[in-house]
């Protein structure tokens, strides 16, 4: 049983911290309901930028650029040339029956 | 070596014989026309709209069961560990050592750049090559999709666009300049090749999204990538080797104790930190827009 | 009553003060269950990448101490309670980073590549057209 009263040492950072780790949780739980795939690739952007606020409050400023120019742009550019792909090919196959 | 090119280029599969031209509510009307079999409307439910069977229900329930134990399991050991931002254990010797002989030892104001580009060279050396090899697997993927027929809309291109246009116009000096610094000042602020190179390969997708392939292709081509990843890969290769043969902090080395005597803080007292950074930076960077150039047109 | 003490003694005293640990786990959780449960590639793919987020904030976390700073200065020195921060663990998550989107970029391209041939991205029916296919020619 948790008898023992753990005394905690909490600051400002700690309040900012937890209210962008809920943020976090919201924008991961939010990329499994969505239906449209478009629309989890732009909450899973977002999840990226707040990652690197994090990365910011948790000292470590190297992370935070890698994270801001990888995880929020090129990645994210990757899966829409993917899905965009995909719609090319669609529209071939209606329009050609073949590639 | 024909047989492994029409596989490449998706008009032939070794295994399957030939690549199925149906789209996916066409699955039983390929069945039925090219396998000679008919399909039963039970059959025909299963394939077109998904059916949980009692077998399927049981391994859902079974693995979801397993999973929230594994979840459980997770949490609960987070809980014994010592307390989020104290240092009790973690503080060890290895860390400490980085802090205190880093300076001295290899010239990098930045602990972590030289960490991870003077303590553990051959560590990053190996994720240059694992990017390498990455894009070479992307390439051999995807560079067979470049059909005439996909290129009648060009899609994700906004040559057009006079916004798009004139934000890149503002904005890619500034992307550029920060990236260049980011690399070179790698050893005394954050940043490093990594990140850098990073920055540069998103300045340079921007440039190719506004201004068309044509005009990114003027300067960036296959023989580009392929010049500046292997002199990049083997740049890195030869200065690590001799700085390490050298011993390593550059006391019975020549070049090191001729060239590299500046004070701390200055852009050249890096020593060979510089040289790699730059070699990281452009390996990155043209990784990064190859990755893009291959998905979009299935060429660099 | 005595099986809700057994289940409360599996959690330690820390449970409050190591939020980020537990939420690193969660973010764990999600992207592994995403990459088990969907049937979607493309959010598999995303479900491998948050899965991958949760082990750097967790290894991030780790290398973090209380009222310090990032190892970035001049004159570092230690004393026996630490003034800087553990230096290794972001060094070792700036390179993940960099190569999870080399992976991810590997798995979009293997996506593209089934999407030509079965013209599906569930997994589902891939896997019964595969089936269908393979008993068809016994």
């Amino acid at each position: 049983m948790l008898k023992k009263v753990v005394v905690i040492k909490m600051d400002s950072k700690d309040v900012i911290l937890i209210i962008l780790l809920i943020l976090l949780l919201i924008c991961s739980i939010a990329t499994i309901f969505t239906k449209k795939l478009l629309t989890s690739v732009v909450i899973y952007m977002s999840f990226s930028l707040i990652m690197s606020v994090v990365w910011v409050i948790l000292q470590a400023p190297d992370l935070a650029i890698t994270e801001a120019a990888v995880g929020a742009g090129i990645t994210s550019i990757l899966y829409f040339v993917t899905l965009d792909k995909i719609k090319r090919i669609q529209e071939a196959l209606d329009n050609h029956g073949k590639i | 070596m024909a047989k492994f090119k029409k596989w490449l280029n998706g008009e032939e599969d070794i295994f399957n014989k030939e690549v199925a031209p149906y789209k996916e509510e066409e699955i039983c009307h390929f069945i039925e026309t090219k396998l000679n079999e008919s399909v039963t409307a039970k059959e025909k439910q299963t394939l077109v709209s998904r059916v949980i069977t009692t077998q399927v229900l049981f391994y859902l329930i079974l693995s979801s069961i397993a999973f929230l134990l594994f979840i459980l399991v997770l949490v609960a050991f987070s809980t014994h560990l010592s307390k989020f931002g104290e240092a009790t254990l973690t503080w060890n010797y290895v860390s400490r050592y980085y802090i205190d002989h880093s300076l001295a030892d290899t010239k990098a104001i930045n602990s972590i750049t030289g960490m991870i580009l003077d303590y553990r060279a051959f560590d990053t050396l190996c994720e240059s090559f694992v990017l390498f090899s990455a894009i070479t697997c992307v390439f051999v993927l995807l560079s067979g999709l470049k059909d005439d027929n996909l290129h009648e809309n060009k899609g994700f291109v906004f040559d057009k666009d006079p916004i798009v246009k004139y934000a890149t116009c503002i904005l890619l000096p500034m992307i550029f300049i920060f990236g260049v610094y980011v690399v070179l000042n790698g050893h005394l602020s954050p940043g490093g090749g990594f990140s850098g190179g990073a920055i540069i390969g998103a300045g340079l997708i921007l440039f190719s999204l506004a201004f068309g392939d044509k005009e990114a292709q003027r300067f960036f081509k296959l023989k580009t990538f392929k010049t500046i990843s292997a002199i990049a890969l083997l740049g890195y290769s030869l200065v690590k080797c001799y700085s390490f043969f050298m011993g390593g902090m550059g006391i019975f080395d020549p070049i090191h104790h001729w060239f590299f005597t500046f004070a701390d803080g200055s852009i050249l007292s890096g020593g060979y930190i510089l040289i790699l950074n730059i070699c990281v930076g452009a390996v990155v960077s043209c990784t990064m827009y190859g990755f893009y150039c291959l998905f979009k047109k299935g060429d660099i | 009553m005595n099986t809700i003490n057994i289940f409360l003694s599996l959690f330690g005293e820390n449970a409050i003060a190591n939020y980020v640990y537990i939420v690193s786990f969660l973010l764990f959780a999600i992207g592994f269950s995403m990459l088990l449960f969907h049937h979607n590639l493309i959010k598999k793919i995303i479900g491998m990448d948050i899965m991958d987020s949760g082990v750097y904030l967790f290894l991030t976390a780790m290398g973090y101490y209380r009222e310090t700073l990032a190892p970035i200065g001049g004159d570092l020195v230690t004393n026996d309670i630490p003034n800087y921060s553990n230096p290794i663990p972001p060094g070792l998550v700036l390179t993940g980073i960099v190569v999870s989107v080399s992976v991810s970029a590997i798995m979009l391209a293997l996506a593209i590549r089934l999407y030509k041939k079965y013209h599906t991205l569930e997994l589902d029916k891939i896997f019964m057209f595969e089936k269908k296919q393979h008993d068809l020619e016994k």
